[in-house]
This record gives structure tokens, C-alpha cells and sequence, in this order.
């Protein structure tokens, strides 16, 4: 049974009520089984933050999206409790007023769970490897892998069993993403805990989820396990994602940038497929005809006319 | 042809416990043309070190050595002969484009000020911005566009063709890439390259990227506690990296794990406080190769020409 099934959901453009106007995100349907990661990838503007704040009913979305079996009201209730997020920025997501120790017991609190803040607080910090004393500081005398620590120990407060992490890595040194990463992955081996990653790090997707999800311009374009994505991309855009990242060896260097341009805007989404501008391998139809997510492969799915 | 020479650079900021040593004793030459990258973790002195290169250090820092830019002195001239040399001589590239632009200006009238100081006629100065814009690839529409109507890569290429309009000798770029998605960082890695070509503008670019260095850089330094603990040429330092730190950082790089690793590799501990940075080898109590003598300071051993590291084991 799946921890959480998406269908159809549609996120419409703020203040454009009617469907088929423009919109942020459109049919996208996805499903995460129990202690299962999956990862989101795409460029900024492609509606991966969007998607993860819908699942959560963060934002007004349209469609079904239902958790540990239930759908409506009912998930909603179900994911406000058992489902947590890191938000992209940790020492914005943690209030100046509030100590380290009252912060990630405050969970406790809005749930009406009555708890010994203090040693539950220690015993928070403790799961991230975060020493007790830090309980009494202020986020900002944090550093940036500490307040990231600080919010993954919020997040597990409630036990949930699903949580969001939204560029978890982001402007952390190469040392500390690693041990962020390794908390994370230790967590779903410990306590059965489904990973939802966003990231446009994609070396950062490839060792953390079990499944990949590439998003363009709202559309969800390939889907399927993380190995066989990164060997072998059915879609030109996981191609071309794949084939931008910088190696560290020089004689993998590249003369030229494999994808050229920019993502368009929302309010000017091209007609058919929504990469051909940017596809180097694109043809008439493409042009005219929107491609459908299909299988491709056993559990791998694209939405290209030429896959 | 020796464009840049920082020679023993020390730099001291005051701190509560007493100086701070950002910087202990750095030297580092840069050709004409060519592109030098600066790795290390956040409060190494990758960012002091590119200021230093500017001669825009804090008031309050204090700075010995010499750091000779195109025969200039930076620390011996007065801040009316260093600001002389910003623009035509050296100029910078920051990792946030929006703190480098006017959100009250447009596009052609920020890059129009940047020539202030070349005696053009408003009409060439407006030409040169579009010729600049075109240079990094953005159309003229975008002459009459403000900041915020751009996306991140367009603005850091407006960032870059600002930086460029004085044909600057030297261009210090800091984190220019760590702000964009891996496309458009690609695209300007491209854009960094062809300057070399187009303009011989030689780079000195600091990131914590070990892939943009790879994409870019003919030659690398490795800063540690404010010191440099390797460099070299890029291939050289990739495929026999000689100081454990370069070692360990090639090793956290999750892009440069072939395999999907279960656990990533981390360099367990933090660089060591500033200011009173250990008596011998300043990478010793995170070194999983540390000896007895690593508490004495650690020879400069020259492995080629061009390759150096600052290790007592650098040949082990």
C-alpha cells in the first residue's frame, strides 16, 4: 500500500480561478510508498517546491491526493500530524524568539501532546547528533549545518512518517552535506521514515532516493528508479540535467553547455511538448502535440514523443 | 606573463579573543589569461583572499605582504590609486548578482555608469552596454528590463558583462555559480571560459565547487585555515592530490562518486578557530594520517613544477 498517492494534482496561477488558464503545476501524479525516498528534481521554476507544498495542503490545490489511505479532510488532518517539512532556508523556518530547545518541542504543543519539553528537547537534539546544551542557544548563534540539524529535529518531533526535504543541502560546505545527507538516510533505515527530496543537486538525488521524479514547467517529464534514470535518461531534459552537472575531473570537461536557454515563463508556456525550445532533438510534432507521461520500461515513465 | 603576485600575504581581523588570522602567509601568482580557482570550506580565507585581490579589506583588518597587481602594490598605494585600478584593472563578480546591481536603475543605465571613468560620449557608452549584453549572450531587450524582471542567470551574466565594460585585466569572481541551477550554471562556466579566449581576461574564481573547478579552471589552490595546503594544475591535483584535505574534499563531492554510495564520506570535525590556529599542521586534528610530527609545522614539498602540497607525508 502506498504512504501517499497523488493524482491529478493542478496548482492554477494565483487570482486565475478558471482551469486551462495559465498554471504552476498540471496532472501530476505520483505515489510514495512507506519508507520509500523519492526525489524531485528540475530548475528553479519548474514547480518542485509548488508540488511538495501541495501534497502537503500547503497550497489550494486541485485533484486527489490521499494519505495512508485516506483522501480529503482526512488526509489533510493525517499529514498535519504525520508528515513534516524542511523548509529550504532553516534559519528562516526557525522563529529568532524561540531557543533551540523550545523550537523543536514546539510540535508537541500545537498537537496538544503534553510532554517534558526539556528532556524530550535533548532527546530531539540527541537524534540528529546535536549536544543537549545547544537547547539554550538562539538560532542565530547557529551555524548553518547546526540550524539544519535543528529543523530535521523539529520534523521528527511527532514520529512522522513522511518527511519533505526541500534542498536540504543547499549552502552547506561539500563536508557537512554529507553528514546532513547520512542523517537523513539513517533516519529512513531507523525509524521507517518515506523521503520526499527536492533538489536541483542532482549527485544529491542520486545517493539518497530510490526514485527520481523530473519535473519541467509544471509537467512531470520521466519517472522511474534512480538508478536507471541516471544510467540511462529516457527524456533530452533528464539527459541534458544530467549531462550540465560539472565534474571534477578536467578531462570530462565539456567545450559547450548542453542545454541552452532558460525556462520559459508560466504565462508564456510553449505550445505542445514544454522543453522544445530547449530540445535539441525536437521535430514538428512537438511542436503541436503535448506529450503524454507513458511507460516506458517496467516502473519508468516519459513524456516524450521520441522516447 | 605574471599578472598577479601575492607574496606572504597575512591578514588579521580583531576578534574578542584577540586577531583573528584569516589569511597566514599565502602566495599565489596569476599569468595574464589565465583561470586560477580557490577551494576550501566556508572560513577558510577564500573571501578575504578575493577582497585582499580587490583591496577592498574591512577597516579594522591588517594586512602584511605584498599583493602586486599588474605592478601595483595594493597594500602600499592610498585608496585614491587602488580605487583608480577597479574597473580597467580588476573587477569582481559576486555570487549574489542582485547586491551588484541597482534595483532602481535600468539594465542600460547601470551599465552606461559603469563606464563612468573611460571619457566616452553617452552614445558610445550606450553602444558598448548593448555590445557587452550581447557578449554574454542576452538580447537587447533586456537594456530597458530592471533587475528584478530578470531570472538569476541572466542577472549574473549582466553581472558579468558589467564587470567586463572596463576590459578588466584580472576578474575576481566569488561563488559565481553557486546561486544557479546546474543549466545555467553550465552556460556560465561557457560564458567564464570564452573570456580567456575573447578578451585574455585571466580569472581568479573562488568556489566551493570542486566540478566548477574541474569545468574551468587550469589551476588550483587549496586554502586550509588560511593557508595554501596544495596547488597546481587542475588534471595534477584531480588525479594525484597529495594533502589529505584535498583528498577528503574530492571525496565528499557526491558528483564524484561513481557508484551510489549508501554513506557519503564527511571530513568529521571544523576547521580550527582563527584566532589561535594550531602550532604545527593546522589540518592535523581532522587528518586521518596525522603523526607525531604533524604538531610541527609542515614542509612545502614540490612535486613538480607546478604541484606543491604542505604536508609532512606529502611523499608518503
Amino acid at each position: 500500500m502506498s504512504l501517499l498517492e497523488a493524482e491529478g494534482v493542478h496548482v492554477g496561477l494565483p487570482g486565475a480561478r478558471r482551469r486551462g488558464g495559465p498554471d504552476i503545476l498540471s496532472g501530476v501524479s505520483l505515489s510514495l510508498a512507506p519508507a520509500e525516498a523519492l526525489g524531485l528534481v528540475g530548475e528553479s521554476g519548474s514547480g518542485k517546491t509548488t508540488l511538495a507544498r501541495a501534497l502537503l495542503g500547503l497550497v489550494p490545490a486541485q485533484g486527489r491526493v490521499a494519505f495512508e489511505g485516506r483522501a480529503g479532510a482526512g488526509a489533510t488532518a493525517a499529514l498535519r500530524r504525520r508528515a513534516a517539512i524542511l523548509f529550504q532556508d532553516p534559519v528562516a523556518s526557525l522563529s529568532p524568539r524561540l531557543s533551540v530547545g523550545r523550537a523543536v518541542t514546539e510540535p508537541f504543543v500545537i498537537h496538544g501532546l503534553s510532554v517534558d519539553r526539556p528532556a524530550k528537547a535533548a532527546e530531539l537534539l540527541d537524534r540528529v547528533g546535536l549536544p543537549a546544551a545547544l537547547a539554550a542557544r538562539y538560532p542565530h548563534e547557529l551555524s548553518g549545518g547546526q540550524a539544519r540539524r535543528v529543523c530535521v529535529a523539529r520534523a521528527l518531533a511527532l514520529s512522522p512518517a513522511l518527511l519533505v526535504a526541500d534542498e536540504p543541502t543547499a549552502g552547506l560546505d561539500v563536508s557537512v552535506q554529507g553528514e546532513v545527507l547520512n542523517l537523513l538516510a539513517t533516519l529512513r533505515e531507523e525509524a521507517g521514515l518515506a523521503l520526499l527530496v527536492i533538489s536541483h543537486n542532482l549527485a544529491v538525488v542520486r545517493h539518497l532516493a530510490d526514485r527520481v521524479a523530473v519535473l519541467y514547467l509544471g509537467r512531470l517529464v520521466e519517472e522511474g528508479p534512480a538508478e536507471a534514470v541516471f544510467a540511462d535518461p529516457l527524456h533530452p531534459y533528464t539527459r541534458g540535467l544530467l549531462a550540465s552537472e560539472p565534474s571534477p575531473d578536467p578531462r570530462r570537461r565539456r567545450t559547450q553547455a548542453p542545454v541552452t536557454g532558460e525556462i520559459p515563463s508560466l504565462l508564456s508556456r510553449p505550445s505542445g511538448c514544454p522543453f522544445h525550445p530547449r530540445c535539441p532533438r525536437a521535430v514538428a510534432r512537438c511542436r503541436a502535440e503535448a506529450p503524454a507521461l507513458r511507460p516506458l520500461a517496467p516502473g519508468r515513465r516519459a513524456a516524450c514523443h521520441l522516447a | 606573463m605574471t599578472l598577479l603576485a601575492v607574496e606572504r600575504l597575512c591578514v588579521a581581523y580583531p576578534g574578542e579573543g584577540g586577531p583573528v588570522h584569516a589569511l597566514r602567509g599565502v602566495d599565489l601568482r596569476v599569468d595574464r589569461g589565465e583561470i586560477v580557482g580557490v577551494v576550501g570550506e566556508s572560513g577558510c580565507g577564500k573571501s578575504t583572499l578575493a577582497s585582499a585581490l580587490l583591496g577592498l579589506l574591512p577597516p579594522g583588518a591588517t594586512a602584511e605582504g605584498r599583493v602586486v597587481l599588474d605592478g601595483h602594490d595594493l597594500l602600499a598605494l592610498p585608496e585614491r590609486g587602488r580605487r583608480r585600478l577597479r574597473g580597467p584593472t580588476v573587477s569582481l563578480v559576486s555570487q549574489d548578482p542582485m547586491g551588484a546591481l541597482s534595483p532602481v536603475l535600468t539594465v542600460a543605465e547601470q551599465l552606461c555608469d559603469f563606464q563612468h571613468n573611460l571619457r566616452l560620449s553617452r552614445r558610445d557608452r550606450h553602444d558598448r552596454a548593448r555590445e557587452a549584453l550581447g557578449s554574454v549572450g542576452l538580447p537587447d531587450a533586456l537594456l530597458a528590463r530592471f533587475p528584478h524582471e530578470l531570472s538569476g542567470g541572466q542577472r549574473q551574466r549582466v553581472a558579468i558583462a558589467a564587470a567586463l565594460l572596463n576590459r578588466p585585466a584580472l576578474l575576481v569572481a566569488d561563488e559565481p555559480t553557486t546561486a544557479l541551477d546546474v543549466t545555467t550554471e553550465a552556460q556560465v562556466l561557457d560564458l567564464l571560459g570564452r573570456l580567456r579566449g575573447d578578451a585574455g581576461t585571466a580569472v581568479v574564481l573562488v568556489t566551493h565547487h570542486l566540478g566548477v573547478v574541474g569545468a574551468l579552471c587550469d589551476r588550483v589552490v587549496v586554502l586550509y585555515a588560511g593557508e595554501i595546503v596544495e596547488e597546481g594544475r587542475v588534471e595534477e591535483v584531480h588525479d594525484d592530490p597529495r594533502h589529505p584535505y584535498t583528498r577528503a574534499l574530492l571525496a565528499c563531492d557526491p558528483g564524484a562518486l561513481a557508484a551510489r554510495a549508501r554513506r557519503l564520506p564527511t571530513i568529521p570535525g571544523r576547521p580550527p578557530g582563527l584566532a589561535a590556529p594550531p602550532p604545527g599542521c593546522s589540518f592535523a586534528p581532522r587528518c586521518p594520517r596525522a603523526l607525531g610530527r604533524c604538531l610541527t609545522p609542515p614542509p612545502r614539498v614540490r612535486l613538480s613544477p607546478s604541484h606543491a602540497a604542505l604536508c609532512h607525508r606529502a611523499l608518503a
